[in-house]
């Protein structure tokens, strides 16, 4: 009885101790793990800055204005082909029916 | 026999006896001195080895938080940061600092001599190389030196390259703030530094990764701008073009919105490239918008005018005698550009009548002169959000010669900064009131929470509402009829007055007859204006007249900021671009 009684002692205390060794082992191992995806997140971080330096360099005004008027051609529109539309329809004339009260663009043919 | 054996055993048992006792000394000898060395390792070398095995064990890192992005008024970015890598050591987990030191040079090309001695000392950690190149990073992981690691730092980056340098200015390799809006607004946007102890295994491995108990290094706080990318490239490129074609030394060209005082464009000439300042010198970098004052010439007229009129001792139609063109003045003689005879007020802002205005200057009197220069704000700062503003030079009238109350009615023996001269006329487009030029509208956390959100600031009334419509009037005639006819912008009514002055020549210390300042500055729409613009062409080469050199890019600046705004010429309709289908 006494025998059984040491066992289960012995026992108990090398399971406790195990546990305890287990517990802080697999701590250890959580903590690479965890720092290898901060590393992760790090480097993924890393590139979305670099891709908003780039967005931000490929959307600058100076390049857009080279890429519009050497690749594409396009120049600033002339003193007649801009045309002014009135914020409040009611302000245009009533009896002008053949415009419609509200356009964005129109082509003027110059 | 018995006895014989008893004698025996007795002889060995005492041999035994002693084997376990020389056993048991020797255990206690041996027990004694582990006890002595143990002892002295914990008592009397405590500190020694404790600091050795925080060496081992511990890895101190310096977080530098991220500085704020810039961004301007419509959040596109104008500053923000890139992570880069740096190198740095733990020199007490070094064994062969020489060699060690041999094998960076030859990875990283950081000079031998002085690395070495740095991995020589005694300390937990140095710096070996900042911000390097992702080549050098991976050459320098193929080494695998032993004590010798990499960290992730930020760098500052400035998207657009030249645009707006000026202004945003430079932050250096700590990213603090050196120049301009990041030396200015350094306290908001550089954040909060930290320094942490991580806790490595033998194999340098982190074993709890320092984020799990503590929060990140706090980012900086985001400042929004008032000016407008698009309206500072329009700026840029209308000075740029006007440089080349005149064979400049230099120019600006600043844009305000009159009735805010928000900056809307910053544009000087040279300029730099914050993201290579190294390539720099300081003479590029410096603002001369706010830092260097400069003779107006004749476009200081407009706030003379505006002063004789609000004191009511001229109106528009008031006849003037300008004889014929010229006017001695204490040994030297002020010239107009022809012979003027009798003209009203009027024409003689439209012509920019020195004669006129000497006399019109004479009759203000000193006092009345100086008084209105400074309501105006002339020697004093504007209160922007700049470092390193001038006051420009403007003396106190007990201090003036016989020359310089009619110097001063031609813009000389006055130094004005252009953002001076800016604000002061953008207080007549704006019905007399004088405002704080501002370039940060907000500034917010990097959650985004706005924490300082700028209104407009008033800082005085010089002028009042009808003397600054009379004005306006005035100016728009120098624009319509007189010498600012290429500032015009079709369908729109231009506010303007221009202006070419002398520089003071260094060598003999007088006027130089060659080396000129040509400027224009006015606003737009006059009846309602939305944009006020100073434009400085320094020393350009050939005519160096403001209507001539600076007016153009005026018009320039005004007609592409007028469509990009959607402002249409005297009512509120929208304008639209219309295009060829």
């Amino acid at each position: 009885m006494k025998w059984v009684l040491w066992t289960v002692l012995v026992a108990s205390v090398s399971g406790m101790l195990l546990f305890y060794v287990w517990g802080k082992v697999d701590v250890v191992r959580v903590g690479y793990e965890l720092d290898a995806l901060l590393k992760k997140k790090a480097a993924l971080t890393q590139e979305h800055e670099r891709l908003q330096a780039r967005l931000s360099q490929l959307t600058a005004p100076e390049r857009i204005a080279s890429e519009a008027g050497e690749t594409l051609g396009m120049k600033p529109p002339g003193a007649r082909q801009v045309v002014l539309v009135p914020s409040h329809p009611e302000d245009e004339n009533p009896g002008d029916e053949s415009e419609p009260p509200l356009r964005l663009a129109r082509q003027t043919g110059e | 026999m018995l006895r014989s054996f008893t004698k025996t055993e007795t002889k060995s048992a005492g041999e035994g006896n002693g084997r376990r006792a020389f056993i048991g000394l020797c255990f206690l000898f041996g027990f004694a001195i582990l006890f002595v060395r143990f002892g002295y390792l914990q008592v009397f070398q405590a500190e020694t080895m404790k600091l050795k095995a925080r060496q081992q064990h511990e890895k101190p890192i310096t977080l530098a938080s991220n500085r704020g992005v810039i961004v301007d008024r419509q959040g596109k970015p104008l500053a923000l940061n890139l992570d880069v890598s740096s190198v740095y050591a733990t020199p007490s987990s070094i064994d062969d600092p020489a060699g060690v030191a041999r094998r960076l040079t030859q990875a990283l090309g950081v000079p031998r001599e002085s690395l070495e001695k740095r991995l020589r000392a005694k300390r937990d950690f140095v710096w070996v190389q900042r911000k390097i190149e992702d080549a050098q990073v991976k050459r320098l992981t193929d080494l695998e030196l032993p004590g010798v690691d990499v960290v992730v730092e930020s760098r500052r980056f400035y998207p657009k390259g030249t645009l707006l340098a000026h202004v945003l200015g430079f932050a250096g390799i700590d990213s603090q703030g050196l120049e301009g809006l990041e030396n200015g607004y350094d306290e908001h946007l550089r954040g909060q530094v930290r320094q942490v102890v991580l806790q490595q295994d033998a194999l340098g491995r982190i074993i709890i990764p320092e984020s799990r108990r503590k929060p990140q290094a706090l980012s900086g706080h985001a400042i929004s701008l008032t000016i407008d990318e698009v309206i500072q490239y329009i700026a840029e490129q209308a000075l740029d073009q006007a440089v080349e074609a005149t064979k400049a030394r230099g120019g600006a060209v600043l844009v305000m919105a009159p009735k805010t005082g928000q900056m809307l464009a910053w544009a000087l000439r040279p300029t730099f490239d914050p993201n290579h300042i190294l390539q720099a010198s300081p003479e590029q970098w410096r603002n001369r918008g706010v830092t260097d004052p400069y003779e107006p010439g004749s476009t200081l007229k407009v706030v003379l005018a505006a002063a004789a009129l609000e004191l009511d001792r001229v109106k528009p139609d008031t006849l003037l005698y300008a004889g014929d063109g010229e006017i001695p003045i204490s040994g030297t003689i002020i010239h107009d550009h022809e012979k003027t005879g009798w003209v009203t007020f009027r024409e003689a802002v439209q012509r920019s009548s020195n004669v006129a205005f000497v006399k019109m200057t004479w009759d203000l009197g000193k006092e009345q002169v100086y008084q209105f220069l400074r309501t105006f704000g002339f020697g004093e700062k504007t209160g922007i959000d700049l470092p390193g503003e001038s006051i420009g030079i403007l003396s106190r009238p007990d201090q003036w010669s016989l020359r310089t109350l009619p110097s001063l009615a031609i813009g000389q023996e006055i130094a004005v900064t252009p953002l001076q001269l800016l604000t002061a006329v953008s207080a007549i487009a704006n019905e007399g009131w004088l405002m704080r030029p501002f370039l940060v509208r907000e500034i917010s956390d990097d959650q985004g929470r706005s924490i300082r959100e700028r209104v407009p600031h008033i800082r005085r009334r010089p002028i009042g509402a009808g003397t600054a419509k009379i004005v306006t009037d005035l100016m728009v005639d120098v624009v319509e009829r007189g010498t600012g006819k290429r500032a015009a912008v079709p369908g729109y009514r231009v506010a303007g007055k221009t202006g070419t002055a002398q520089k003071v020549d260094p060598e003999t210390g007088t006027y130089s007859s060659t080396k000129l300042v040509g400027s224009f500055v006015g606003f737009v729409p006059a009846e309602e204006p939305r944009l006020s613009i100073l434009v400085v062409i320094d020393e350009p080469q050939g005519p160096a007249w403001g209507g001539v050199v600076a007016a153009p890019v005026f018009r320039k600046v005004a007609e592409q900021t007028l469509r990009y705004l959607s402002v249409a010429p005297g009512d509120e309709s929208r304008v639209v671009a219309a295009r060829s289908s």
